[in-house]
């Protein structure tokens, strides 16, 4: 009896020492695997996080770059081209040699001046819409609509339930809202076809809604092609900087909606 | 000199210590408060080896040098767990267990046990306490957010080598009075060398993994 547990007890002893020793061991190797595996994680989150922040300041930069092209474009284009047009004029009425009933009459200079003024308030409101410093959201708001309607007044539709808080609203956090109100119709008029825009604004649960709606050819959102385009990109750095939150409704052939929701009290930032 | 049966309990593994303590003198000036207690765990692992050899040689029963050993080390290993454990209730624990364990070695040794046998009550007791620890340390790591790889932290090395050694040798140190009691038979004389071949095997694995902790220790 005794003989053969002699025999046997090496193995035991080996077996539960190995046993125990082979627990340890894949405990730390699985321990290990695991602590690199989330540290893979966070910093891919990380790297994420990153590309994303990189992309928004991108399309904040691309889309100055645009803006200052457009602005530099106006100016040359439409009030450079008046103002020589208006020298040339000028200049033809020290010509002696240009027979008196050639010379334009000075109602004729008025209106070219009066085209050239025009020219400037609209580049000039283009670049910080007056309405906003002066009579506060709301009338910046019918401003926009007025200027995008020219006189189609059917094609946009503004119902503001929520003046009472958009009009005390900080600058800059009116402004962002202006702006990315402005991206929207522009993204609506070059891309979806649409002829009607809806943009209601209206309090619930203390928190600002803006709905806005078109009902133009809307897009696929699990696309990969149609990835998010600089206006889109744009409208989410303002609104991030605001502390806005907001989701979009969107199918190809079903329009586009996109919900747009602001604490009044929490919308930090600049200023 | 020990006979070649002997040579990797009595002499490799032995020696072995210096490879640790030499890379934590090396690393002394980055080593903090955590790690010089391991430092000087290792030398006190160094000097009771040179005693228990020592007092071999003149055939003089070394157990006693094992039972204040226990204490020693359970104190040391009690204070590196107090400095690298964050949880307040956990070395609350600890500083009670600091109290208690000693007394109960004492209170072993002077009722229970003879301190000319082995510690086969406190000793496994204290391992089991040891690698109580050092969980309590992994389940730290494992809730941290840990911003280095797990391998660059010197602490992690120490604290595996620590869990790795005292699990194996919880079975050594429960059968030890036992196998040696039956020594003068052939066969029990084998299962006792290959216990501490095991046990040395352990050990040797415990430096080299404190070596390693030390090697890569840098000041923060």
């Amino acid at each position: 009896m005794q003989k053969d547990v002699g025999e046997n007890i090496y193995v035991l002893v080996i077996m539960c020492t190995g046993g125990i020793a082979l627990l340890v061991i894949s405990f730390v190797i699985l321990f290990i695997r695991n602590q690199n595996k989330l540290l893979q994680q966070r910093e891919s989150l990380h790297q994420v996080a990153m590309d994303h922040q990189k992309n928004l300041l991108h399309a904040v930069i691309h889309s100055q770059e645009e803006e200052r092209k457009r602005i530099g474009q106006d100016l040359h284009d439409e009030v450079g081209g008046s103002l020589s047009n208006l020298r040339m004029l000028i200049n033809r009425l020290d010509n002696s040699d240009v027979a008196e009933n050639d010379v334009p009459q000075a109602g004729f200079y008025k209106q070219l001046i009066d085209k050239i003024i025009e020219n400037v308030r609209n580049i000039s409101h283009n670049l910080s819409p007056p309405g906003l410093e002066l009579f506060g959201f709301s009338e910046a708001l019918e401003e926009m609509k007025d200027v995008i309607s020219k006189g189609h007044d059917s094609l946009i539709s503004i119902t503001n339930h929520a003046a009472m808080s958009t009009d005390t609203l900080p600058k800059h956090v009116a402004l962002a809202l202006i702006r990315v109100l402005q991206e929207l119709v522009t993204n609506t008029l070059k891309h979806s076809g649409a002829n009607y825009i809806g943009i209601s604004l209206f309090m619930k649960n203390n928190l600002l809604s803006i709905h806005y709606t078109d009902n133009g050819i809307g897009y696929n959102m699990d696309d990969k092609k149609s990835k998010k385009g600089m206006g889109m990109q744009n409208i989410e750095s303002r609104l991030m900087l605001i502390n806005a939150r907001y989701s979009v409704k969107t199918r190809a052939g079903e329009g586009f909606s996109m919900f747009i929701y602001l604490d009044p009290q929490k919308a930090i930032g600049p200023n | 000199m020990p006979s070649a049966k002997f040579i990797f309990v009595g002499l490799i593994v032995p020696v072995s210590v210096l490879i640790p303590i030499s890379f934590a003198v090396f690393k002394y000036k980055h080593a903090d408060r955590a790690l010089l207690l391991i430092f000087y765990y290792l030398l006190l692992d160094g000097l009771i080896n040179l005693l228990a050899a020592f007092l071999a040689g003149r055939k003089i029963n070394n157990l006693p040098l094992l039972h204040i050993f226990t204490i020693l080390e359970f104190l040391l290993l009690s204070f590196f767990y107090i400095k690298i454990l964050k949880e307040a209730l956990i070395r609350k624990i600890i500083r009670f267990l600091m109290v208690i364990f000693p007394l109960i070695c004492i209170i072993n040794f002077t009722f229970f046990q003879s301190i000319f046998r082995f510690n086969t009550y406190t000793r496994p007791l204290e391992v089991l306490v040891v690698m109580a620890y050092s969980l309590a340390y992994f389940a730290q790591i494992n809730e941290a957010d840990n911003e280095k790889r797990w391998s660059s932290n010197p602490l992690n090395w120490i604290n595996t080598g620590v869990l790795l050694y005292f699990s194996g040798a919880l079975f050594v140190y429960s059968f030890s009075n036992l196998t040696v009691a039956y020594i003068v038979s052939p066969k029990y004389f084998l299962l006792n060398l290959l216990i501490w071949n095991i046990h040395a095997a352990l050990l040797l694995a415990m430096y080299l993994l404190f070596s390693w902790g030390f090697y890569i220790c840098r000041k923060t």
